[in-house]
């Protein structure tokens, strides 16, 4: 089972990008497929089957099946500039 | 882009996870986006020339020096902008983009910038030197076209021998472990020779593979009459996903593709529905997730010559010149109509084609290929002719 670890920064726009859109959790997952495969996080309404489910400081945060098979720790941080940033190890 | 794979068989391919977390070790971390928020995967067709002659290539490529394409120090100009704006992946592509001497140099620089790179090519030229340079500079994928088996492939390329110097390229890259994918754009002349591609998969351990349906683009476009008709679509996803699954209970969780024709996923959910329809419901649910067709939103192309196109079909139309203006000014200015408009699509397809307009599918395919629909109706805004979905499937009498 992965770790999960997410700073406050970070914390605080999935947050509000949560009571915008009213939804129950974030969920991060490899978007795209091929080439063009890269990280997204997208507020839902429920957890799709395997999915592994995290509760920091409030914050139900849903991670893809695979993904949370196959890393020991994902980490969520926020960059001033570049914004919301995923290390996975 | 419908993940076969992933849909039908509910498998993700463990090791992308894996070597993703390997990469974060030693690079910057990568870029987490809210999926509405999403940059655009950026492929650079960086250089014109080919060594190959293909009856389709977009590029009318030849094996000769072109004038006025980007310089490495260009490039690097490019590729600061599309980091700095959040691009999360560039597509190195051509032409033929092994024959630029800088592809290296100008990979790596991406990669130290903290982006995915990946090429597409035609694999040829993948000796065991050059997949030893591709594994050097931490390529994510490198994408091999083959469009049929050898007699059918080396006529569509042109060339004798290029079936067999690009399965040898494949090979290459396989023995230096650089994850590979055949890449396979179906047509009326290749489509037979699908499940002979499956065995090919299956005997050289290739791990991806990409359909890519017909993007016929700009008017008068010839191409449309090696297209499908709609029954043949939906038997070759059949057969798509039969193989597929046939793969999977064998034991080799290969990770199968379709690109450039959104009513795929409704087919499967479709299908799924009859064989597994707890199943289904997850599958609405990713289906909703992947937001359709992206183009001049989440995809977006830089030609060889710095031109700015919404996506490597849309040649036939510039919004700008990365020379002159930075591609993240030029993606973000909705003062051209037709950025604005496949920005906003969703108004304008409504005005404009009756299906979509009457589609429950409508959200989930974004409207499909805008540009099939300007090639054969001369309107940008007007049904994707590509559509094979019935009346029936699209719920057209459900919609008022």
């Amino acid at each position: 089972m992965t770790e999960l670890s997410i700073d406050d920064a970070a914390l605080e726009i999935i947050r509000k990008e949560l009571q915008k859109e009213d939804a129950f959790a974030i969920r991060i997952f490899i978007g795209g497929g091929g080439c063009c495969k890269h990280f997204e996080i997208i507020p839902v309404k429920k957890a799709l089957d395997g999915d592994v489910a995290f509760l920091r400081r409030g914050l139900n945060i849903l991670v893809e099946k695979e993904l949370a098979q196959n890393t020991k720790k994902i980490e969520i941080k926020n960059d001033e500039h570049k914004g919301l940033l995923i290390d996975l190890t | 882009m419908i993940g076969i794979s992933k849909l039908y068989c509910g498998t993700v391919e463990p090791s992308d996870a894996l070597r993703y977390g390997r990469d974060s070790s030693k690079l910057p971390s990568h870029l987490l986006q809210f999926s509405k928020d999403k940059k655009p995967v950026v492929v650079w067709n960086m250089g014109r020339r080919c060594n190959l002659k293909c009856v389709h290539c977009y590029a009318q490529s030849k094996d000769i020096e072109y004038k006025d394409e980007l310089t490495t120090a260009q490039g690097k100009e490019l590729i600061d902008d599309l980091a700095q704006f959040g691009a999360p992946v560039i597509l190195f592509s051509g032409g033929e983009p092994t024959m630029r001497k800088d592809l290296p140099e100008l990979a790596m620089y991406a990669r130290s910038k903290g982006m995915r790179a990946v090429i597409s090519t035609n694999g040829t030229l993948i000796d065991k030197k050059m997949a030893k340079v591709l594994k050097d500079i931490g390529l994510s994928y490198v994408g091999v076209s083959l469009d049929g088996m050898k007699e059918t492939n080396d006529k569509f390329r042109g060339v004798k021998g290029a079936f067999d110097a690009a399965l040898n390229g494949m090979r290459n890259c396989l023995a230096e472990d650089v994850k590979v994918g055949l890449r396979f754009t179906i047509n009326k002349k290749n489509v037979k020779d699908i499940p002979a591609i499956f065995d090919l998969l299956e005997k050289e351990k290739i791990p991806r593979v990409c359909f890519y349906h017909l993007v016929y683009s700009g008017r008068g476009s010839k191409m449309v009459e090696d297209e499908l008709s709609h029954e043949e679509s939906r038997k070759t996803l059949d057969i798509i996903m039969d193989r597929t699954k046939a793969l999977h209970e064998k034991g080799f969780p290969i990770e199968v593709l379709t690109v450039d024709n959104h009513c795929d996923g409704p087919y499967v959910y479709f299908r799924l529905l009859k064989e597994d329809p707890k199943r289904a419901k997850d599958v609405f649910e990713l289906l909703s997730m992947n937001q359709g067709n992206s183009t001049g939103i989440g995809i977006g192309c830089v030609s060889w010559d710095g031109s700015v196109h919404a996506d490597q079909f849309w040649r036939h139309y510039s919004f700008g010149n990365v020379k002159e203006r930075k591609f993240s000014e030029i993606w973000t200015d909705t003062s051209n109509e037709l950025m604005a408009g496949l920005k906003n699509r969703k108004p304008l397809i409504k005005a404009n084609a009756d299906r979509c307009a009457h589609c429950k599918w409508f959200d989930i395919c974004n409207g499909n290929f805008r540009v099939r629909a300007e090639a054969i109706y001369g309107n940008v805004w007007a049904d994707d002719p590509a559509c094979y979905l019935t009346k029936e499937e699209i719920g057209y009498d459900e919609i008022k």
